[in-house]
């Protein structure tokens, strides 16, 4: 089992149809970990697992980028914070992902949508990308 | 962890020993000292069974998503940039790291890995053997990667890539794990490079304690190589009054436009930084993997 994001598809508009897993104290919490950890991926390591026509290198690729913005991007990635504005669970069933239950909660894989371009663009705007 | 779908571009040639014992080999006299380089070019044009069994193995990679760069091709572009080249003037003094023309076929074909393969068929009887060696290089640090060898079963054809393909088929699994296990490793934690950084003394007035805002310019470097290499990972192996040598820098595999990196791109940001601060800096030759900068020069 591997708990790697990973590629479902491409959309043609930008966007990316990723495959992630998160965890969290119930199902809520693990969905929107799911969510920030894709954002995440696609941000800082890039997408390099599932179908191979879809993979894409990281958006930023500055070594140590996190550190560097790192009171940026806590904001960015806060419960709730910018970051949902680029990621949804439209392509999600319900009942389609895995769960594992573990000691504090569970584990679940959810399929998300990242806009792969809104988001470069807006890193582009906030000086952390060149344009 | 599964394995990744991003795969590494290779390129094949044939081993030196292949060449060696097939008498692709000549002389060069390098101060006087008689060096014996394989003449890639001339057994890739003569010999159809290497030409056939380098087709077979890209053929193999190919059909495992892995992209091709050709041998032939990259020293074809070589000796048509060398051509195109011929008579202009170099701007670099002499002080440049020196440049094989590997290097040149590495920054020509901008492979990740190059395979080198070697054979031998041995005849029984009516039947014929193959053993077999291929070893997986990184065209960036020259160092191994994957290595697999075997032999393969006694076998009546005569066809040799033919034999070759079934002995490689045997332990392709094995020797493609290995070398996409080091190319995962270079997606997460960068590839490794080597810089050298040099002071030119021609007056004296710049050497690695010279201060620039209180500064040492040996931390200036330093520090920006340790902000600027993943995870900040890398091994300074030399640090004297003239001269810095950093190894195994690990940078990312692309740049912010998604452009591959290799040493001479990462070398040219540090030269802006420096240059910033309004310190003189020349950049050497480059290969993909080690890159000079020559401070104090322009």
């Amino acid at each position: 089992m591997t708990y790697e994001t990973q590629c479902l598809g491409i959309e043609h508009d930008g966007s990316q149809t990723l495959l992630a897993w998160g965890e969290g104290k119930n199902r809520t919490d693990a969905e929107e970990q799911a969510k920030k950890n894709a954002v995440f991926d696609v941000i800082f390591k890039g997408i390099n697992s599932g179908k191979s026509e879809c993979t894409k290198p990281p958006l930023v690729n500055t070594p140590n980028a996190r550190q560097k913005y790192e009171d940026y991007f806590n904001t960015f990635f806060v419960d709730g914070g910018a970051y949902t504005t680029y990621v949804s669970m439209q392509d999600h069933k319900r009942r389609s992902g895995d769960k594992e239950h573990y000691q504090y909660g569970e584990k679940r894989s959810v399929t998300v949508r990242v806009m792969r371009s809104e988001l470069k663009k807006r890193l582009q705007n906030d000086g952390i990308l060149p344009k | 962890m599964a394995q990744k779908a991003t795969r590494p571009r290779v390129m094949v040639r044939p081993a030196e020993t292949w060449c060696t014992e097939n008498g692709y080999m000549s002389v060069h006299e390098n101060h006087d000292i008689k060096e014996l380089i394989p003449d890639y070019q001339v057994a890739l044009q003569t010999n159809g069974d290497l030409t056939l069994v380098i087709s077979k193995i890209e053929s193999l990679m190919n059909d495992r998503g892995f992209r091709i760069s050709n041998f032939l091709q990259a020293i074809r572009g070589v000796k048509a940039q060398a051509a195109r080249n011929n008579g202009l003037t170099s701007k670099t003094t002499g002080n440049g790291i020196a440049v094989s023309f590997m290097d040149e076929i590495n920054n020509m074909a901008k492979a990740d890995v190059y395979f080198d393969v070697y054979w031998k068929v041995s005849k029984n009887g009516p039947k014929n053997t193959v053993s077999y060696t291929l070893s997986a290089y990184d065209t960036y640090t020259y160092n191994s990667i994957a290595s697999a060898s075997g032999t393969g079963s006694p076998s009546f054809t005569a066809e040799i890539p033919v034999l070759v393909e079934e002995a490689v088929m045997n332990n392709m699994d094995s020797f493609l794990e290995q070398l996409q296990g080091y190319f995962d490793d270079c997606i997460e934690n960068g590839r490794a490079i080597s810089l050298e950084i040099n002071t030119f003394d021609e007056d004296g007035s710049i050497d690695m304690e010279s201060l620039y805002d209180g500064r040492e310019l040996r931390e200036i470097i330093e520090d920006w190589i340790s902000d600027n290499s993943v995870n900040r990972s890398y091994n300074l192996v030399d640090d004297t009054e003239t001269a810095m040598v950093f190894q195994d820098v690990r940078i990312p595999l692309y740049d912010e436009r998604e452009r591959p990196m290799n040493a001479g791109i990462y070398a040219r940001s540090l030269r802006k930084y420096l240059e910033s601060l309004q310190i003189p800096v020349k950049q050497g030759n480059n290969t993909l993997g080690r890159c000079q900068l020559i401070i104090g020069q322009k």
